[in-house]
């Protein structure tokens, strides 16, 4: 299943994996700034990830996809496994059980990978649906268990921020292959009615503190609201050239506290300006359009809802993480793929790399043995 | 995917409107207002200063400070500004007596994370040494710095503390429960201070200043958009039903024996005093006590820090007859002139229980017998009576179950036989019934519970639940919380059966006969009972201090239309009426002339 031949050469999208590895290594650098004053302990890791995740997103992308729909399901249950796992094995870092450390030296976060995995069954049942949309509130339910499930897991962790990037990804596919108008309404109605007794009786009060904190970060003005303060400043700062490599004051002096991980878009913004931002986003532009390109060529549903899956998780967390850094959007957990530290993250986001240069590089084994529904 | 075409084309219009609305913003902050972003980021790097939240003041029920709060000017270091830290750290050691050795290691062990703050050297110096300080710090103390706290302070030193309680150091385990706690907080660990934690804490303020990029403070920022500040808010005070000069009276009643003493208001159950002895002094705690002291505090045989007021388990002794003698009236076991012979002993199969009164009391009837507090009697009483019957008023008195004062205390031991059945594994013996209707035995109570069943037969038979706050205020005296007098539960016991043990009691204090006559008082009439409970059993050596007998007086006055109610306990003090009687009287005594002294100013 795995065979390495020119018709493989010919079909790998050179440019798009090109252009992943250039955000890896706008990324890289970053870090290295980001990490320089505490003995860049951070950028070493990341450096050993971006190799092993190139490898991965090379391997993935030589699995014929017609094993990966077959093996979508177990994929999936492996999953949800390790998200029930975590809830009890897990160590807990900054209030959120989210991560099943191995050995001590590496810690992993099945929430990251419960993407991938959702993306892969949604693409199975669309796939296996022959009669296609729009489809109904009733025809639905199984996706809707699916993607309820971890969200779910996630949300006991609890990881608002994950949880809510499974749900955008999970709804952006949905909303692309069809839903009927009157169930989209009926669904609309459905949650603001739930929304209601949900926030009244179910969550507790600390709970509902934690969302208000996260749609007004003002309430919290020492934790979350100082963070997107700071973070203004220093994207702010950087004018348009930018203050330089490794000059970024605010970036140096520690005023952010997570600009390794969540905020790490901001000291690109500072020390390379508005041009190094601007680039950045681009890039990623690029990425999510050469997804949604490979998911309008692939030519069967399965490939096709996976390319638009990736291109969906590029796109939710460029905007959200983003749309945070520079003060558009409230404060939420989430990393910029690629480019925040975290092995997990990053991994996961290589994985879906290869998936999209999988099916380019595998439509020359679709032909004639699948289906092509008009 | 073919047939998705105008999914795709939707997608793409999305993802294109959405990269222009994050390069707008870009743009927006970093060139259009770039200059003003980066000028703040020179010079305009947020710190943030916390400032702690006065605690709230414990108050008299007249509204006198008992605790209050002083400022404390503790010492701290940044390393940041600091040019020559062997220099500092001596200059610094001659002005606070530490060693310059012990301030160095404690800059320096913070020095790889958290350096860029502060580092705390020494808390509450005093204002000798503020003055030698402050002027140097800007030139051989640079990177002192000097913040204001507020700690406890006790006007009064040790009076009622173990009713006030003290402040420690946050555990992690309270961190856990309460998210707004940070790990050198200082909570209430005792007393009203943890009961009431919630309400004495406040909210601690912060204020964001700009600091440029040395760390170094800026006045007249520019750029000032984002900075917030929150003034603290004062914890709100408790107001309590303590009274201070009924709990200094009472405390010097008691004097440096070990006992403890409650005083009630009867009507309302209010606490006017809760004195508990041997005692210490909450100063030591002010600024987080030190091991040494902490070890020796919890290491004493006599327990200071121990409330035996509502935390000390004793047998209540012939107090307890109280409770044998309205059940026994209640269910008709003798009638007010049933009479009964004591001949100084009683003997129950092979067992014989002897009477206080060796010679005997000769023939009595239930006043005497309470008067005189003849055991026999009780014994003969008991023995008819039985456990079952005599344990649902021993419950009823409240006896068993905690009284609901608030703070922490012990439930004791109401005995029945399905009590011991389950704690001690043993079937009830006839014994047990009879040494229990004298308060020996199995029975345990505090000495709150025993005011409270005190409380109940001067209240006309109602139970009410003890109440050691009044009130709760804000800072401009608006009440935050009111507390009421609450009745729990009324006794089934008759008016005349109440009326019979009140006479009963009057009689203990002023009958030529009565035990309690120590408490007698030419003003106003006492009526009280005396308890003298034993340690240990008859046949050990009395001699010995640990083993003499625990001395009770419970009493309330006047006899006729109760006002307050006085229960005193002196471990191993000897006889209850000699050793107990005279520390209620005085108490009651005082009560009274403090109330002709202020009816006499009003008037």
């Amino acid at each position: 299943m795995i065979a390495v031949d020119r018709r493989f050469l010919r079909n790998f999208d050179w440019f798009f994996f090109a252009l992943v590895i250039a955000v890896c290594l706008l990324g890289l650098q970053n870090l290295y700034s980001a990490s320089v004053q505490t003995g860049l302990f951070t950028f070493k890791r990341q450096v050993v990830w971006f190799v092993l995740g190139a490898f991965a997103s090379f391997s993935v992308s030589l699995i014929d996809y017609r094993v990966l729909e077959r093996y979508a399901h177990h994929l999936y249950v492996l999953c949800m496994f390790f998200l029930l796992a975590v809830l009890f094995v897990g160590k807990e870092v900054a209030g959120s059980t989210s991560w099943i450390s191995i050995g001590g030296a590496v810690s992993i976060q099945p929430s990251e990978f419960a993407k991938i995995a959702v993306v892969l069954a949604l693409a199975r049942f669309y796939n296996s649906d022959y009669e296609g949309g729009p489809y109904s509130l009733a025809e639905l339910i199984k996706p809707m268990a699916a993607v309820g499930v971890p969200v779910g897991l996630i949300l006991l962790q609890p990881d608002l921020g994950t949880s809510l990037m499974v749900l955008l990804i999970s709804a952006t596919i949905v909303l692309f292959m069809g839903v009927r108008i009157k169930s989209l309404l009926l669904l609309a109605v459905l949650i603001a009615g739930l929304c209601y007794p949900t926030w009244n009786y179910l969550l507790k009060d600390y709970q509902r503190e934690r969302i208000m904190t996260f749609l007004d970060p003002s309430r919290d003005p020492l934790g979350a609201g100082y963070n997107a303060i700071q973070s203004k400043v220093a994207v702010g700062s950087g004018g348009l050239l930018g203050k330089g490599f490794m000059q970024g004051s605010q970036t140096q002096l520690r005023f952010i506290p997570e600009q390794q991980t969540d905020f790490a878009f901001s000291v690109i913004a500072e020390e390379w300006g508005f041009i190094g931002a601007a680039f950045t986003v681009v890039l990623y532009f690029l990425l999510i359009l050469w997804s949604l390109d490979a998911a309008s060529r692939a030519r069967d549903k399965f490939s096709g809802v996976v390319c638009i899956g990736v291109a969906a998780m590029f796109f939710w967390h460029t905007v959200v993480n983003v749309g945070m850094v520079t003060g558009l959007l409230p404060v939420a957990g989430v990393p910029l793929l690629l480019f925040s530290y975290g092995g997990s993250s990053f991994l996961s986001a290589m994985i879906a790399v290869g998936l999209v240069l999988g099916v380019k590089v595998n439509r020359f084994r679709a032909s004639g043995d699948t289906i092509e529904h008009a | 995917m073919r047939n998705y075409r105008p999914g795709f084309v939707i997608a793409t219009v999305i993802l294109f409107l959405v990269t222009s609305v994050l390069l707008s913003r870009l743009w927006y902050l970093q060139v259009i207002r770039g200059r003003e972003f980066e000028k703040s980021s020179r010079i305009n790097h947020i710190t943030v200063l916390r400032f702690p939240a006065p605690r709230g003041r414990i108050l008299d029920r007249k509204g006198r400070e008992i605790v209050s709060n002083r400022k404390s000017f503790d010492v701290y270091v940044n390393i940041e500004h600091v040019r020559d830290l062997g220099g500092l750290a001596a200059e610094l050691a001659a002005i606070t007596g530490m060693e310059p050795v012990e301030i160095e290691a404690t800059v320096q062990n913070v020095r790889g994370r958290g350096r860029f703050k502060p580092v705390l050297i020494t808390k509450d110096i005093s204002r000798d040494q503020l003055a030698l300080i402050e002027p140097r710090r800007s030139t051989t103390l640079r990177g002192v710095e000097i913040k204001v706290n507020h700690l406890r302070r006790y006007p009064y030193g040790p009076l009622g503390a173990q009713v006030l309680g003290y402040l420690g150091r946050v555990t992690g385990r309270e961190l856990e429960a309460d998210p707004k706690l940070r790990s050198n907080d200082l909570v209430g660990k005792a007393g009203v201070e943890k009961a009431f934690e919630k309400f004495l804490k406040g909210v601690e303020g912060f204020v964001q200043k700009p600091i440029d990029v040395l760390g170094r403070q800026v006045t007249g920022s520019p750029f000032t958009e984002d900075l917030r500040r929150l003034p603290s808010t004062p914890g709100y005070d408790l107001v309590l039903s303590i009274d201070l000069d009924l709990q200094r009276e009472a405390a010097a009643a008691l004097g440096d024996r070990p006992g403890a003493v409650v005083v009630m208001k009867v009507k309302t159950a209010e606490v006017l005093a809760l004195v508990s002895s041997p005692t210490y002094n909450p100063q030591d705690f002010v600024t987080g006590i030190d091991p040494k002291k902490w070890r020796s505090l919890v290491t004493d045989k006599s327990h200071p820090l121990f409330n035996r007021t509502t935390q000390g388990l004793y047998a209540p002794g012939s107090v307890f007859k109280i409770v044998t003698a309205a059940a026994a009236l209640e269910e008709g076991i003798v009638k007010p002139d049933t009479m009964h012979f004591c001949p100084g002993y009683h003997i129950i199969g092979s067992s014989v229980f002897m009477c206080w009164k060796r010679s005997g009391h000769g023939w009595v009837d239930i006043r005497e017998a309470l008067v005189q507090s003849c055991d026999v009697f009780f014994y003969k009483v008991a023995e008819r009576l039985g456990i079952d019957r005599l344990s649902v008023y021993i419950r009823e008195f409240g006896f068993g179950s905690p009284t609901g004062i608030g703070i922490a205390e012990k439930q004791g031991i109401a005995p029945s036989r399905q009590w011991k059945m389950s704690a001690k594994k043993r079937p009830w013996f006839r014994g047990d019934t009879i040494v229990s209707a004298i308060g020996q035995g199995y029975v345990s109570a505090t000495p709150l519970q025993v005011a409270m069943m005190t409380v109940a037969v001067a209240n006309g038979g109602r139970v009410m639940k003890p109440r050691l706050v009044n009130k709760i205020v804000d800072r401009r005296g608006e009440v935050i919380v009111e507390y009421k007098n609450r009745v729990l539960r009324s006794l089934s016991v008759s008016k005349d059966t109440l009326e019979l043990i009140r006479a009963s009691l009057e009689g203990v204090v002023n009958d030529s006969r009565g035990t309690g006559r120590a408490a007698r008082l030419d003003e106003v009439v006492v009526a009280g009972k005396t308890g003298t409970s034993q340690v240990v059993s008859n046949s050990v050596k009395k001699k010995l201090p640990e083993y003499r007998d625990h001395a009770w007086f419970t009493s309330f006055a006047p006899s006729g239309d109760p006002e307050i109610s006085v229960t005193v306990l002196v471990e191993h003090g000897g006889t209850g009426g000699a050793v107990a009687g005279p520390v209620a009287g005085r108490v009651i005594e005082y009560y009274f002339r403090m109330k002709r002294v202020a009816k006499r100013d009003s008037r």
